[in-house]
């Protein structure tokens, strides 16, 4: 990657497997980028919003969100996309829904509130492990937008 | 005329004193009569006893006659043994016949009473007054066909005489029935609506009454005007009778104008007031009329009056009677719909309890079936791993110089016994997930919204058809689609009910039999049947009860299922409020059918 910024993933998911067997995926497929595994919507909210503002001039860090949508706690995968989706700068993190939850409404509710993509993460291993490497090859060729955090 | 109708008056048998009574009564109003007759010549312009002779027959009915009879002829005798006019024998005999005449007169006037009078209280309406006037003409008659006759005939006045008789004697009975009559029956039966006008009656003006009553009566009668042509006074006394009539009723106006009537006569009688001055038979035909008059505007006014005031208290009453009526149905209705309304909302209230529950149940199944999916992305997940990750210690291992019987061990392992385990475990996952999917399905379709049309199931079966039209090949089966009417239902929901059915008559046909499945339809009543035959495997009965059941499966060896399609075709076949159920037998075909409301139906 040529851009001097640095991306990092953050893999939001209650159930440390997924994430590890996301994780792992992404990996084969060649995404090479940091990926942090985070196990709750409190997780991601402080990662994102508790950065102090020296933090925020000094790492010049770009974040794409693979979000769970059912998770224990106080914030489950929708309210945080709710919460992100609110925020004027925030907003513009992209943040791909990855659940196990095929209900046409859920979806429906979650591009609503303004996730980027949605995807279904399947239950039998062969078709995981190709929805995630599709995913890979589709992240090493996205854009992000660069200026997520910008101060007001 | 039927001898039941008893409409005079007053059902009261006559018994003996009644009839002593009568005769008393009768002979003192002879003797008055005689009072009233002009002097010296027995000739009474009004004969009291024939209306009380009537009056008892109305009050007392027709067996107080013999009263009647002893004081007629009591009277008659001491009339004629006053007067001395003829020999003894003469006497008696034309009392006799006079006293039959006058109880003849009276029975046949009680007669005429039952054809006449309707109401069981005469005198009550104006009409019965005016019947009253007919009775009277035609009852006095008899006695006055009677009486003169036998006087003339026994001698006891010249044949020349009769018709001045007969005249005078039949108008004064019809006078005496007229004025006395209404009097008698009224102060015998007090009506309500004469207890009524008594209520409105104040002492100081029927004093008033009283006093103006006897100074213009005299005035008129008793001469204080004079007597001769000037008769013109005589009509003063109406506004005052009209006076008693609306101010005390009509039993007040009766005495009122009995009381007129007595003055009048007594005056005219001895020679004074309007009537007198002409020949002996001009004042007793002028005072009769007068009288006769009097009494009769009188009694219809008051008679008037009364009919107006008991229409007016039975309107008042029925208005009365009907609002309270009203009132009370009101009451009833709103009560009945206070009732349906509870019962009604209660009804609500339960279908959305129910309702309710429904919906957390399926809630519940589908949110475990999500949690109950989520491990197996783990174990299958992590199997594949495993998989790789012995995939590559074999690759390392096949390079590394080992004991030959260990090499051999670890090459069984690495390549029979892990690949096998972690086969096992895959085939088990997703056999889970293929339920937990099925389950997911059948809570899918207990929650999705229905949306309600006319279905053209012959293009939904058709659809259906095409849509599994590889697996129908692929087992090289015959389906045909014929007769199937219209229904009103989901499309989607419906059409889901036909793939599962269809899908399993193709999945259960025999192997080796070529498949014949018929799809079709008829209208049955409100709801119309639709069925799915196939000429398959079959089931047995025991298989039939559990049919519709989740995780059912009957023929495993023959198709691969979770058991979870009959229970979402019963599912939705019931939330369309229709049934299904399944004619079989094993080794010899199914049929599937489910009703659904037809088109007519809301």
């Amino acid at each position: 990657m040529p851009d001097s910024i640095e991306r990092t993933i953050l893999v939001v998911d209650d159930d440390e497997g997924h994430a590890e067997l996301v994780r792992r995926n992404l990996r084969r497929s060649g995404v090479t980028t940091p990926i942090i595994a985070l196990d709750s919507g409190q997780a991601v909210l402080d990662y994102v919003f508790a950065m102090s503002a020296h933090e925020l001039r000094r790492k010049a860090e770009h974040l794409l969100i693979l979000l769970d949508m059912k998770m224990p706690g106080p914030y489950d995968g929708v309210d945080v996309l709710q919460k992100l989706k609110a925020d004027p700068i925030k907003k513009r993190i992209p943040v791909i829904m990855l659940t196990t939850t095929d209900d046409p409404r859920e979806i429906d509710r979650c591009y609503d509130l303004g996730c980027n993509i949605y995807i279904v993460k399947p239950v039998d291993s062969a078709d995981f492990t190709q929805t995630i490497n599709q995913l890979g090859l589709f992240l090493s060729v996205m854009s992000i937008p660069s200026e997520q955090r910008r101060a007001s | 005329m039927s001898s039941a109708a008893q409409p005079t008056v007053i059902a009261r048998k006559a018994r003996l004193l009644d009839i002593i009574v009568v005769a008393l009564r009768y002979f003192v109003a002879a003797c008055f009569g005689l009072a009233l007759a002009f002097e010296k010549s027995n000739a009474s312009p009004v004969w009291p006893p024939s209306g009380i002779a009537f009056a008892a027959t109305l009050i007392f009915g027709l067996r107080v006659w013999p009263g009647i009879a002893a004081g007629a002829l009591a009277a008659n005798i001491v009339v004629f043994a006053r007067n001395e006019a003829g020999p003894p024998a003469s006497l008696v005999a034309a009392s006799l016949l006079i006293a039959a005449g006058n109880t003849l007169e009276a029975v046949s006037g009680a007669l005429l009473a039952r054809r006449l009078f309707a109401s069981r209280d005469p005198f009550e309406s104006a009409r019965d007054v005016f019947k009253l006037v007919l009775a009277a003409l035609l009852m006095c008659l008899v006695s006055a066909a009677i009486g003169p006759v036998s006087i003339c005939a026994l001698g006891l006045a010249p044949w020349s005489a009769l018709r001045t008789i007969w005249v005078t004697w039949w108008l004064g009975d019809v006078a005496g029935v007229i004025i006395l009559t209404p009097l008698l029956v009224s102060l015998h039966k007090r009506s309500p609506s004469d207890r009524a006008e008594q209520r409105g009656s104040r002492l100081l003006e029927a004093s008033a009454l009283i006093g103006t009553l006897a100074l213009v009566g005299s005035a008129v009668f008793l001469g204080l005007s004079g007597s001769g042509p000037a008769r013109r006074e005589s009509y003063l006394l109406i506004p005052i009778l009209l006076w008693a009539v609306f101010r005390f009723g009509r039993r007040a106006a009766a005495v009122a104008v009995t009381a007129t009537c007595a003055i009048a006569i007594w005056g005219t009688a001895h020679g004074y007031g309007p009537f007198s001055g002409g020949s002996l038979n001009e004042s007793l035909l002028l005072l009769q009329a007068y009288v006769c008059v009097v009494s009769l505007i009188t009694m219809s006014v008051a008679a008037l009056i009364a009919e107006r005031r008991r229409t007016e208290e039975e309107l008042r009453s029925l208005n009365d009677s009907l609002e309270s009526r009203i009132r009370e149905r009101t009451a009833d209705v709103d009560r009945a719909n206070e009732e349906l309304r509870k019962a009604n909302d209660d009804l609500e209230e339960r279908s959305a309890e129910l309702h309710h529950r429904n919906e957390d149940v399926e809630a519940f199944v589908y949110s475990v079936s999500h949690d109950l999916r989520a491990p197996l992305v783990n174990i299958q997940g992590f199997s594949r791993e495993l998989e790789m990750s012995f995939r590559q210690l074999a690759e390392l291992l096949r390079d590394a110089t080992l004991a030959p019987d260990v090499q051999k061990t670890v090459a069984g392992i690495l390549d029979h016994d892990i690949p096998l385990s972690i086969r096992f475990i895959l085939a088990g996952t997703s056999r889970s997930e293929r339920l937990i999917n099925a389950l997911l399905l059948l809570s899918r379709s207990g929650r999705e919204q229905l949306r309600f049309e006319v279905l053209d199931m012959e293009a939904i079966a058709r659809a259906t058809l095409d849509s599994l039209r590889k697996t129908v090949e692929g087992k090289g089966a015959e389906v045909t689609i014929s007769g199937m009417p219209k229904a009103r239902g989901d499309a989607t929901a419906i059409g889901r009910v036909l793939a599962n059915l269809l899908a399993n008559a193709v999945n259960y046909l025999r192997p080796g039999t070529p498949g014949r499945i018929e799809i079709g339809g008829e209208e049955k009543g409100a709801s119309n049947e639709y069925w799915v035959r196939d000429n398959g495997a079959g089931l047995s009965g025991t298989a039939r009860g559990r049919l519709f059941l989740v995780f059912q499966r009957f023929h495993p060896k023959l198709a691969d299922g979770e058991g979870m399609g009959l229970a979402i075709v019963k599912r939705i076949v019931e939330r369309h409020g229709g049934r299904v159920w399944a004619d079989s037998e094993e080794g010899n075909g199914s049929t599937f059918r489910f009703s659904l409301p037809n088109t007519e139906q809301q």
